[in-house]
């Protein structure tokens, strides 16, 4: 077995974060050192003190601060690496303290069990077929790779490709979005900036008619855009396919043009829908307080 | 690649300062913690580090800090 895999192998055993863990003792060959800041014990008694308190002490927050920041050099490595091997230029963030909490609250997963605590994020114009060779791409660049394709299973409406690292012993998620992708995710993420997050994002229960028909229509919104997708990447391959068959033949090339207007004025048109959401959900909002009030 | 010190109100759904820009991941990461003390007892406050080639590059893959609800979205077409 490879020193890598072997050294991975028993890194993921321990998870990194058994005290005194130092590759460089047990595999000489390695020189990098992983400074692990505390154990998976009392990381996850950290993360249950954070789960049931209202706000967390600045002991605690300060305890998640330094665990957190060991994620950094990781993810600047990503970083390098996706940029060498893909010229990509992906951003890059750590999980804000408010979204780690939250998600304990929600889903009481093990704060030594999340996935994503680091992230890097591409948004690029593509098509599906793009997609899954940027997805492939990355994945070929990292020895640890797994791919949750949340376009096949979306969630509450999120559709994106995640590919889930393990490097230096820390797990990333590098999310891959399509611009139409991330256009209804920005959208979605303002709705739950301004009406609530665990309704929006997370499908808690809306009592207010007026934002639950938002929430209808980004659901929809989210089938056409899937829809639209589909249909542009079976499109742009059969395009593809004519132009190799026919090659210079001009009447092919304006039909192709023409069905490629069409398909912008689609996504324009997608566009332009989502946008009007979060004024719509306001308007539906006020309104219903409004009559609320009048009762 | 910088990195950019971002204080965000998710009930507003804005900035409520223009973002820091840093050279150093680990100056970034000590300026954060430090606003996170600041605002540990507002859950509606975001204290958030990213780090991008550019700060144009970080308003197109998140885009929701950066503009109004309305802008965010006419930015894309």
């Amino acid at each position: 077995m490879p020193i890598e895999t072997n050294c991975k192998l028993y890194c993921s055993r321990l998870e990194l974060r058994a005290p005194g863990c130092w590759l460089g003792d047990v595999f000489p060959a390695m020189v990098r050192v992983v400074p692990p800041s505390i154990t998976t014990s009392q990381l996850n008694k950290l993360g249950e003190r954070l789960r049931k308190s209202e706000v967390p002490t600045s002991e605690d927050l300060e305890l998640l601060q330094a665990f957190r920041e060991e994620f950094n050099g990781a993810m600047q490595d990503a970083y390098t690496r996706l940029k060498a091997v893909a010229g990509l230029d992906p951003s890059t963030r750590l999980k804000t303290h408010n979204s780690l909490i939250e998600k304990m609250k929600r889903d009481r997963t093990a704060l030594s069990r999340m996935q994503d605590i680091g992230g890097l994020r591409i948004v690029k114009s593509m098509d599906l077929n793009e997609q899954d060779g940027l997805v492939g791409t990355i994945m070929g660049a990292f020895t640890d790779s797994l791919l949750h394709d949340q376009r096949k299973l979306p969630n509450h409406g999120y559709r994106a490709a995640h590919v889930h690292v393990e490097l230096d012993g820390f797990r990333l998620e590098i999310q891959v979005r399509t611009e139409l992708q991330d256009v209804w995710a920005q959208t979605n993420e303002k709705l739950g900036d301004l009406f609530g997050r665990a309704p929006f994002r997370y499908g808690a229960e809306l009592v207010d008619p007026g934002l639950r028909s938002i929430r209808d229509l980004m659901a929809r919104l989210s089938s056409d855009i899937a829809q639209h997708e589909v249909a542009l990447t079976a499109e742009k391959r059969r395009a593809a396919e004519l132009l190799g068959a026919f090659p210079g033949n001009s009447q092919i090339s304006l039909q192709i043009r023409e069905l490629n207007d069409l398909f912008r004025q689609k996504r324009d048109i997608l566009v332009d829908l989502l946008s009007h959401a979060p004024e719509l959900a306001r308007a539906r909002k006020a309104k219903e307080s409004t009559e609320e009030a009048q009762k | 690649m910088k990195h950019f010190l971002l204080i965000y109100d998710r009930m507003r759904g804005e900035l409520r300062e223009k973002p820091t820009v840093f050279e150093d991941v680990s100056v970034a990461t000590r300026e954060r913690n430090r606003r996170e003390l600041e605002f540990l007892a507002d859950p509606n406050i975001e204290v958030v580090v990213l780090g991008s080639a550019s700060l144009e590059d970080l308003t197109k893959t998140h885009s929701r800090y950066f503009f109004s609800a309305d802008a965010l979205l006419r930015s894309a077409s």
